[in-house]
C-alpha cells in the first residue's frame, strides 16, 4: 500500500455512487465512520447492479415456484428438473455498459461471466443465446459495435467450448448511444448434484481459485449504474479483459473439484469481485467471514485493500472447502494449473473480517452488507404516451406496391438473415445442437436420454415503449411460443431487464408494468421465472433505450425426434394458419420500416388462447403431424411466410390467401400474438384436422406450399407475387450489406 | 464361427427401395429422415481355424455371390462378436504425458488449446506430450488431428505447410463437402477417390498454406487427402470456405499414418447431426487397427 488511504466523509461516499441517506444508515449501523475499504465494500454492495434497491419490490411479483423447480432466483442460476435425474440450470445477464465502452472485451467477458454462473452450480454449459440491440445502420458507431460484440462474443464462446445456438439483434436509434448485450447461459448437471453459493460450516476454508486479481474492472457495478455521458470512452480502464482459455481449465478444474465432496459452497467473482463474494455467501448461510487479502493472487503491485476486494479482474471463483480436505482441492487446481489459495475461513460471527497481513481494514456484519436499502420510487405513466396511442397507422396511405413493401421489410436488418452473425460462432461444438440458429428455437439433445432442450430469447422494444405491460408479457408469450413450435414444452424463463434510470418516474412506470405483464404471462403459461437481471441506467446524455425485457425460455421435447423447424419442406404441403386474425400495425416493424413511426396501438393479448394455440402447436408436432411450424411475429404473416419459405436449405414456393376483411397492409405486416403458421402434408390432413377440432382454438387453410413464386391474395385480388430468388436476395443480403 | 455380411448399394446408385421407404415414412411423419438406403444383413456361420481364415472365406462368398460388385459393396464383420473392437481401450492423454507406449492411436480433437493465444496450435505444439507422440509415429501408430489438431500437428512439424487466418478475416462454422483424393491411408481406406463428404468446419485459422515445392511433393506423393469441393465433387474457388491453397482440406504424412483435417469428422458421426460420412473415417481407422491389424505395429 503507497500512502495512507483517503479519510472517508459524505462526499467521498457520494462520490462513489453512495446517498446522503444510505451513508447515514451506513454510519450508524456501524456506530462509527466506515474505512476507506469498508465504503467500497458498501458502495458496490449496494449499488443497483449488485441490490437491486429500485426494482425487488417489483421483482417479487413474479412466479417463481413450480413443481420442476429446483433452484428459483437468488442464486448464481435458476435450475428446473427435466427427468432422468438430470436438470437445466440457466440465466440471461446483460453486458450493456461495458460493450459500449469496448466493444470486443465487453461482449467477451459478458459470455465469460454468465459461464461462470452456470458452472457454478455444477453445470457444464451447453449453449449460449445473445441478445443484441444496436442503433440503426444509419449511425457511422453501428457498423463497429456490431463488429466488435459479434466477434467478441465469438472469440470468448468458441475458444471456451460452448456453441451460441440463438438469440436475436434487433436495430432502434434508441439504442444508439446504449447497445444491448444480453447474454443467456444454458447448462446440465444431475440434479441430486446442484452447488451453491453458501459459505456453509464454520471453520470451514475459503479458497481463491483462478485467475489473478489486477486493478482491471474496479468500479464495475458502479459503472453499471450510472447512466453515460459523453465521457463513456474514457472509462476504459474499468473495463476487465477476458481469458476464455483460463475459463474452460476453470471449468474443468471446479466441475472435478465439485466431483470429491470436497466442496462446500462456490460463486464467481463478477461483479464488484471478492467484496461480493465474501459478503454474500455468507450472508446466504447465516455465517461470517475473516479473509486476509494478503494472500490473495495478485498480478499487479501494491494493490490497496479496496482494489483488491473491488477488482473485476475475469475468471475467478471463491470456494469454501471441506475442512480436513484442503489438500485435495489444491490438487486439482494443481493439477490444471491455476491458483487455489486459502484466504481464509467460514466464522460464527455474522461478520466480514478483512485483513491486509493481519491489520484488519474492514469489519461488518453480512447482513448490513447484503440487505441494501429498497426503494419504492414514484412511477408515472410517460407524458408522450397518450399522443403515441392515439396515432391510428390506418390514416397512413398504402404502399404503392405490396411486393416491394415486403421486399424492404424482408431487407430490413431486424428480419433479414443474421447469417453473417451466426456463422462466426461455433454453433455445433460438444456435438448436442439438434436445430442449429435460424429456425424459431434452437434444439439441443440431452445425451443418454431420448430429450432434448428447446432454447430461445425474445424481446420487442418498440412493442413495450407503447405497452410496456402487454408489450413485455408478449415477449414471454413470444419467446415460448418459439420454444413450443420446436414441439418443446416451456419449462422456466429467465428475464434480463433493460431500462433506463429508474429515478425517472416514467421509466420506473415502464418497469413496473412490464414485470406485471411478465408476472402475467409466465402464471398464465405455467412458466416459472428462475433467474435473471436488472440492467438500469441505460441512457446516454438523458436519452433512455427502448424499454427491453428480454425473456429467455427453456423447453423440454420428451422425444428428441419429434420437432419441427420453421423453414417449408417440400411442394404441395398445405399451409395453416394457427391463432387469431387479429393483428395491429401499432408498433410494427413495417410502420417503423415503411414510415419512422413508433405509434399505435398494439394487438389484444388473450393469455388464455396464447396457452391453447401453443398447446396446439406441440401437440401437432409431437404427433409428427406438422412438416414446418413457424411462429409469427416482427413483419407480421407476410414475413412469416417468406421466412417460410426461404430459411431453409432449399427455397420452397407458396401460394395463399389471407384474410379479406381487413386493409391490406395491416393483414400482411400487422403484428399480433398467438399465431403461427404451419405446413402439413396431404396425407396427414384429416388426422390434423381432427387434432386441430380437439384443441379448440381459431384456424385455418390458408394455401400450398410450391413453384417459386410468393403469390398472396386478399379475396379474388393478388396483392403480392413475388420470385423467390428476389425474397432470398433481399432476405439473405438485408443485414449482411451494411457489414461488407 | 459367425460372420456378419452387410451388403449395401454402393454411393451413387439409384436406391429405389430406399426412396420408397423414406416417402412412406415422410407420410408418417418422419420428416427429419434426409437420406434412408436399404441394405441386405447376411448371417454366416462357418467352421475356419482362424477368424483371418472365416473373413477370407467370406469375403471370397461376397466376391462371388453375396454382393454384385458392379452394384454393390459390402462389408464383413466378425461375429466374435467384433470382440476385438470391445477390446479396444480408450483414454485421455495428457499434455504432460511423455509415455504413449501403450497406444497404437492418438486423435488430436479440435478445440483452442493454449486458448491459441499466440498462433493456433502453437503452444500445445511444443507441450511435452508431443515427443512421446514423435515416438508413438516413428514405431507406425496413427494420428488423426482435426481443426485445432491440424494446427497442432502443422506447428509441430509432423505435417508440412501451415494454417494461417481464414481469408474473410472471420471466424467460419459451416458445411462443407469434401472430396477423397487419397485413400492410401489408415483413414481413408474405406472410401473411394473422389468420393464426396459432407462435414462442418468451425474455425478461425484454417487456411492451408504451403510452399510451391510443398504443395508439389504432396501431389506427387498422394498426400493430399481431402479437398473443399461443391456437392458434386469439384474443386472450385466458390467451395473453398477458408482461402486455403489448391482447397487443400486434408493432409497426411509421407507414410500415411499421420492426417490432419481442418473439418470435423466427429460432428459428421451420428444421423441426428445431419451427416454421417465423418464416421467413414473412424470406422476406416478401426479397420486399419483392430479389424486386420494392418496399422498394428505394436
Amino acid at each position: 500500500m503507497t500512502g495512507a488511504p483517503p479519510k472517508v466523509t459524505l462526499d467521498l461516499a457520494r462520490d462513489s455512487g453512495l446517498t446522503a441517506e444510505e451513508y447515514d444508515r451506513i454510519t450508524s449501523r456501524l456506530g462509527r465512520d466506515p474505512t476507506y475499504a469498508e465504503l467500497g465494500l458498501f458502495a458496490a454492495l449496494w449499488s443497483e447492479h449488485c441490490a437491486y434497491k429500485h426494482s425487488r419490490v417489483y421483482l417479487s411479483r413474479l412466479p417463481t415456484e413450480g413443481p420442476r423447480v429446483l433452484q428459483g432466483p437468488g442464486e448464481n442460476a435458476g435450475a428446473i428438473d427435466i427427468g432422468d435425474g438430470w436438470a437445466v440450470v440457466f440465466k440471461i445477464e446483460s453486458h450493456n455498459h461495458p460493450s459500449f465502452i469496448e466493444p470486443f472485451q465487453g461482449a467477451a467477458t459478458g459470455v465469460g461471466g454468465i459461464l461462470r454462473d452456470i458452472f457454478t452450480m455444477g453445470a457444464r454449459p451447453i449453449a449460449l443465446l445473445d441478445s443484441l440491440r444496436f442503433g440503426e445502420f444509419d449511425d457511422s458507431k453501428t457498423r463497429r459495435l456490431v463488429e466488435g460484440v459479434v466477434s467478441g462474443i465469438s472469440w470468448y464462446g468458441n475458444c471456451f467450448g460452448c456453441p451460441t445456438v440463438g438469440g436475436e439483434v434487433a436495430f432502434a436509434p434508441e439504442y444508439a448511444g446504449n447497445p444491448l448485450v444480453n447474454v443467456m447461459c444454458v447448462g446440465l448437471v444431475r440434479a441430486d448434484q446442484i452447488f451453491r453459493a453458501r459459505a456453509e460450516g464454520v471453520g470451514n476454508p475459503v479458497f481463491y481459485v483462478g485467475n489473478k486479481t489486477g486493478r482491471d474492472g474496479i468500479h464495475g457495478a458502479t459503472m453499471a449504474s450510472a447512466t453515460f455521458d459523453d465521457s463513456a470512452s474514457e472509462r476504459r480502464p474499468t473495463v476487465q479483459v477476458g481469458d476464455p482459455f483460463t475459463e474452460k481449465v476453470l471449468l474443468e478444474a471446479c466441475l472435478e473439484a465439485m466431483k470429491t465432496g470436497a466442496v462446500v459452497g462456490i460463486q464467481d467473482m463478477g461483479a464488484a469481485g471478492l467484496a461480493c463474494c465474501t459478503s454474500e455467501m455468507p450472508a446466504r448461510a447465516g455465517t461470517g467471514m475473516d479473509v486476509e487479502l494478503g494472500r490473495v493472487p495478485q498480478r499487479e503491485v501494491a494493490m490497496t485493500p479496496y482494489e483488491i476486494l473491488l477488482s473485476e479482474s475475469q475468471e475467478r471463483m471463491l470456494l469454501v472447502a471441506v475442512r480436513g480436505r484442503e489438500e485435495e482441492v489444491r490438487r486439482i487446481f494443481a493439477k490444471w494449473e491455476l491458483d487455489a489459495v486459502e484466504i481464509g475461513r467460514v466464522t460464527a460471527a455474522g461478520t466480514l473480517t478483512v485483513r491486509l497481513h493481519g491489520r484488519v481494514v474492514a469489519h461488518v456484519p453480512v447482513n448490513l452488507l447484503a440487505e441494501a436499502p429498497r426503494y419504492t420510487k414514484p412511477t408515472a405513466p410517460p407524458a408522450w404516451l397518450a399522443d403515441r396511442l392515439a396515432f391510428d397507422p390506418l390514416a397512413l396511405p398504402e404502399p404503392a406496391d405490396y411486393g416491394e413493401a415486403l421486399l424492404a421489410l424482408c431487407a430490413s436488418p431486424g428480419i433479414a438473415s443474421k447469417d453473417w452473425v451466426f456463422r462466426q460462432y461455433d454453433q455445433q461444438v460438444g456435438i448436442n445442437t439438434l436445430v442449429l440458429p435460424g429456425s424459431d428455437a434452437a434444439v439441443l439433445r440431452v445425451k443418454g436420454t431420448p430429450r432434448a432442450l428447446a432454447v430461445s430469447t425474445d424481446g420487442n422494444g418498440r412493442h413495450v415503449v407503447l405497452d410496456p405491460r402487454w408489450g413485455a408479457a408478449m415477449a414471454v408469450c413470444e419467446a415460448a411460443r418459439n420454444v413450443s413450435c420446436s414441439g418443446a414444452t416451456p419449462v422456466g424463463v429467465t428475464d434480463c431487464m433493460n431500462f433506463g434510470s429508474p429515478e425517472r418516474p416514467e421509466i420506473l412506470w415502464q418497469f413496473a408494468q412490464a414485470i406485471d405483464g411478465i408476472a402475467e404471462a409466465c402464471r398464465a403459461l405455467e412458466i416459472p421465472v428462475v433467474g435473471g437481471n436488472v440492467s438500469f441506467y441505460n441512457e446516454t446524455s438523458g436519452q433512455a433505450i427502448l424499454p427491453t425485457p428480454i425473456i429467455g425460455v427453456v423447453g423440454v421435447l420428451e422425444d428428441a425426434g419429434r420437432r419441427a423447424t420453421q423453414w417449408f419442406k417440400g411442394a404441395g404441403h398445405r399451409v395453416a394458419l394457427l391463432g387469431p386474425e387479429r393483428v395491429s400495425l401499432g408498433g410494427s416493424e413495417y410502420l417503423w420500416g415503411a414510415h419512422r413511426r413508433l405509434a399505435g396501438r398494439l394487438a389484444p393479448l388473450d393469455l388464455e388462447l396464447e396457452r391453447k394455440v401453443q398447446a396446439a402447436v406441440r401437440a401437432v408436432v409431437s404427433a409428427g403431424l406438422v412438416t414446418a411450424a413457424h411462429d409469427c411475429s416482427e413483419g407480421g404473416l407476410a414475413v412469416a411466410l417468406a421466412e417460410g419459405c426461404v430459411s431453409g436449405r432449399e427455397p420452397v414456393g407458396c401460394e395463399a390467401a389471407l384474410d379479406a376483411a381487413g386493409r391490406a397492409d395491416q393483414v400482411l405486416f400487422g403484428e399480433g400474438p398467438s399465431r403461427a403458421v404451419v405446413t402439413v402434408e396431404p396425407a396427414r390432413v384429416r388426422e390434423f384436422e381432427a387434432l386441430m377440432a380437439e384443441s379448440a382454438i381459431p384456424w385455418r387453410w390458408i394455401g400450398t406450399t410450391g413453384g417459386d413464386r410468393l403469390a398472396l391474395r386478399l379475396g379474388a385480388k393478388t396483392i403480392v407475387d413475388v420470385a423467390l430468388d428476389r425474397i432470398e436476395r433481399a432476405w439473405r443480403s438485408g443485414f449482411e450489406r451494411h457489414m461488407a | 464361427m459367425k460372420v456378419r455380411v452387410l451388403v449395401r448399394l454402393k454411393p451413387g446408385i439409384l436406391d429405389v427401395q430406399g426412396a420408397a421407404v423414406k416417402r412412406a415414412l415422410a407420410g408418417l411423419g418422419f420428416a427429419e429422415v434426409a437420406d434412408l438406403r436399404v441394405g441386405k444383413v447376411i448371417d454366416v456361420e462357418l467352421d475356419a481355424a482362424t477368424a483371418e481364415d472365416a473373413r477370407a472365406r467370406v469375403r471370397e462368398m461376397c466376391r462371388q455371390l453375396l454382393a454384385n460388385p458392379v452394384l454393390e459393396e459390402y462389408t464383413i464383420e466378425m461375429a466374435d462378436d467384433l470382440a476385438p473392437r470391445r477390446a479396444v481401450r480408450v483414454k485421455y492423454v495428457w499434455h504432460r504425458d511423455r509415455d504413449l507406449d501403450d497406444l497404437d492411436c492418438v486423435v488430436l480433437p479440435g478445440g483452442f488449446s493454449y486458448g491459441d493465444y499466440l498462433r493456433a496450435g502453437a503452444i500445445a505444439g511444443r507441450s511435452p506430450v508431443v515427443e512421446a507422440l514423435r515416438d508413438l509415429v516413428a514405431r507406425g501408430g496413427c494420428v488423426l488431428g482435426s481443426c485445432n489438431g491440424f494446427q497442432i500437428l502443422c506447428e509441430a512439424g509432423f505435417l508440412p505447410g501451415a494454417l494461417m487466418r481464414n481469408e474473410c478475416l472471420q471466424y467460419r462454422c459451416q458445411s462443407t463437402h469434401l472430396v477423397v483424393e487419397s485413400v492410401e491411408t489408415p483413414f481413408t481406406r474405406g472410401l473411394r477417390p473422389g468420393q464426396v463428404l459432407t462435414m462442418p468446419i468451425s474455425h478461425g485459422e484454417g487456411k492451408y498454406h504451403a510452399d510451391p515445392e510443398t504443395l508439389r511433393t504432396l501431389r506427387d506423393r498422394s498426400q493430399v487427402v481431402f479437398r473443399y469441393a461443391d456437392a458434386d465433387g469439384r474443386v472450385t474457388r466458390a467451395a473453398n470456405p477458408n482461402g486455403s491453397v489448391e482447397n487443400v482440406a486434408g493432409i497426411v504424412n509421407p507414410e500415411g499414418t499421420v492426417l490432419g483435417l481442418m473439418p470435423h469428422p466427429e460432428r459428421a458421426a451420428e444421423a441426428a447431426m445431419g451427416s454421417t460420412d465423418g464416421l467413414l473415417l473412424f470406422q476406416s481407422l478401426l479397420g486399419s487397427l483392430v479389424e486386420d491389424g494392418s496399422f498394428l505395429k505394436r
